[in-house]
């Protein structure tokens, strides 16, 4: 109860109230304007988390980033571009209700639904959170190496463009943390006798790179820079009637939001991933499947509320262990690392009242979605007129400032630009770019966590095995290893026995 | 067989060639199983290994896998907003922008850099000169007020230090 009071105490502050304001504003723009996602905003956000104390830097993109996967739903529904990734599994069904004239209708329940969900999120961070994190205080080098694992292996299996693209991503990741000086031993590895590169290479301007240079890149390539969006129609009344639509549909909701959150706690899923799986469980269990794809309320609710479930959820892993559940909460871990606070089970202690102060923020952070949202929807067909080229501009310009203000070095600048090549060269090949940024958060944990197990077992690998945690969470891991080998091997023996058919036919 | 998965994979595959050796130059820890070059010969390997996979497997492309994270534009998407060309123009300036930015950056200064920059490329995606050169001008500045008043970052003033900015 001390704390909770603390906590008030805490988002009470002046700063914090305005940087929560500030940050959903820029959150509902970047997030309605298709192109920019919620991790470019992020990205672009925490060159100026960096002069805020902690909290204020965890609610700014808390706040940015509830309110980006909601907005994404407005030009989905409106001219059927998802604004985020996050609505994409659902933007047809929105779009044809617009079409059939219940376009109020759809934007008014995915809000609702997302409210809803992203509450029943943080909820469950709330307490599920702090007895995760006594159950954590045990847990030695041994158990957050295992958890490491698990982190970077969720995050390459559930890539959508194959475990072997995920993987690779994975690795360039892993690759580009191990650069600079090696914190056991002290030699430089892979930095090419650069004095810039012994430090490592900066989180912030590969993330800004990769998230949004490359992001302008890609629309300067396939053309879409200079579009203007059709002018969307007018909008009113999307509360009118929602109420028992959502009451009509609880069991969606209350479906939603619960896989929503267990798929953002998952490390390496994110709400894009919860959507896209809602969308289909509630398709399979709905009494008229026949009916999504015309314009149906069912999917759009269930997965609205698994989205925002799955943003919270994804706190879970990140606050507890430190390790993330997907990219924004990446980002968010490696923010605070750079604060010299620690994500994990200790900071239950120290900062019980600054953790408590970021729950509430994810409960306020949520119930203002329903007056954001609904300005945002009214300034829906100004925000979508917004001119590309200088919108461009302004992004770039922000982009140059973010990299050097991190370290006040023009060498930062060359990272971002080295990043967001080499982003656009690899997503143009099918590889993805969040399995890099975990890679890069993850690397140094695992790496000292082994070699740290490593060196109190005495070089013994079967030490991974001998605490009764570490042993579970490893069969855990190897058994989430071998799922692709024997889907591998499965589709081999398919393909012999399809090729052996034909023969004798 | 689809170019850009093949060419991918096969640098990554030699990428991990070179990370091995690397890795293997690394100084080992009298005592210690594991020294510095532990990690990145695993990471080494994993790059040669999935690289070739990668490769191979572009050379029969796979049945066409399911789109989760909207990477890549669903194709009904395309029909409806007719895409133009690329902007190889555009594109050139930003890059060349950015790297001119980094070279420049102390002696000629971030505003004038910026003010450039911004206005050429958006000249070359059709915006009209008055139009562009004042958004570049007015957000340069703009953020330059912001970044070094409030957040006491040291942008350079460059060519415009006489003006005492």
């Amino acid at each position: 109860m001390e704390t909770l009071v603390e906590a008030i105490k805490l988002i009470a502050d002046p700063q914090v109230i305005i940087t929560v304001l500030l940050a959903s504003i820029f959150g509902l723009f970047v997030g309605a304007i298709p192109g920019l996602t919620a991790t470019m905003a992020t990205a672009l956000l925490v060159p100026l988390t960096f002069f805020m104390d902690p909290l204020s830097a965890i609610a700014a993109i808390v706040a940015c980033t509830a309110m980006a996967i909601t907005a994404g739903d407005i030009p989905g529904c409106l001219l059927r571009i998802p604004g985020t990734p996050a609505s994409a599994a659902y933007t047809d069904e929105t779009f044809m209700m617009t079409k059939r004239g219940l376009g109020a209708q759809a934007l008014g329940s995915s809000l609702v639904s997302s409210v809803i969900g992203g509450l029943f999120g943080a909820i469950v961070l709330m307490f599920a959170a702090p007895s995760l994190a006594r159950v954590a205080m045990n847990f030695s080098s041994f158990e957050y190496f295992w958890l490491a694992c698990i982190g970077l292996s969720c995050a390459a299996l559930v890539s959508s463009t194959g475990f072997v693209a995920g993987l690779l991503s994975l690795f360039i990741g892993l690759l580009i943390a191990t650069v600079g000086m090696d914190v056991i031993s002290g030699s430089p590895r892979f930095t090419f006798g650069s004095v810039q590169l012994m430090g490592g290479v900066s989180f912030v301007p590969i993330m800004i790179g990769m998230f949004a240079i490359s992001e302008l890149l890609n629309s300067l390539l396939n053309g879409t820079a200079r579009q203007r969006f059709a002018k969307p129609q007018k909008i009113t009344g999307i509360f009118h009637g929602i109420l028992p639509l959502i009451f009509k549909y609880r069991k969606n909701v209350a479906r939603g939001s619960i896989i929503g959150t267990l798929i953002g706690v998952l490390p390496g899923a994110g709400g894009d991933i919860a959507a896209w799986i809602t969308y289909a469980t509630a398709r399979r269990f709905s009494k008229e499947p026949q009916k999504f794809g015309t314009g149906h309320p069912e999917g759009v609710i269930e997965a609205g509320a698994a989205n925002n479930g799955g943003l919270s959820g994804a706190w879970v892993p990140a606050l507890v262990f430190g390790v993330p559940g997907d990219a924004v909460t990446a980002i968010a871990v490696g923010v605070l690392f750079m604060k010299g606070v620690n994500p994990g089970p200790r900071l239950f202690e120290t900062q019980g009242a600054m953790l408590y102060a970021v729950f509430l923020i994810f409960l306020i952070a949520n119930i203002a979605l329903l007056p954001f949202g609904w300005l945002a929807i009214r300034a829906a067909s100004k925000i979508l007129s917004v001119p590309r080229p200088q919108l461009m501009a302004v992004i770039l310009i922000f982009c140059v400032v973010g990299s050097f203000a991190i370290n006040n070095t023009v060498f930062d600048i060359g990272v971002m630009l080295v990043s967001g090549v080499l982003a656009f060269v690899l997503s143009g090949a099918g590889i993805p770019i969040a399995p890099i940024i975990l890679g890069i958060v993850l690397g140094p944990l695992l790496e000292q966590n082994f070699l740290t197990s490593m060196t109190i077992a005495d070089g013994s690998l079967l030490a991974f095995f001998e605490r009764p945690v570490a042993g579970t969470l490893g069969v855990f891991v190897l058994l989430l290893w071998s799922i692709p080998l024997v889907s591998a091997i499965m589709r081999g023996i398919r393909h012999m026995s399809q090729a052996r058919a034909m023969k004798l036919t | 067989m689809r170019k850009a998965p093949f060419l991918t994979g096969a640098i990554l595959s030699l990428l991990g060639v070179g990370v091995i050796a690397e890795a293997m130059r690394l100084p080992a820890i009298p005592g210690q199983t594991y020294g510095p070059g532990f990690f990145p010969a695993v990471i080494g390997i994993g790059l040669l290994v999935f690289g070739a996979i990668y490769a191979m497997s572009a050379r029969h492309p796979a049945q066409p896998v399911i789109q989760l994270e909207g990477e890549g534009i669903a194709p009904d998407e395309m029909e409806e907003t007719a895409p133009e060309r690329p902007f190889y123009g555009a594109l050139a300036s930003l890059v060349i922008g950015l790297v001119a930015t980094i070279a420049l950056w102390e002696s000629v200064g971030f505003v004038l850099l910026m003010s450039i920059v911004l206005t050429i490329f958006m000249i070359l995606l059709g915006v009209r000169f008055w139009n562009a050169a004042l958004v570049a001008v007015g957000c340069t500045i703009m953020v330059y007020a912001i970044f070094i008043k409030i957040l006491m970052v040291p942008l350079p003033a460059g060519l415009l230090a006489p003006l005492g900015l």
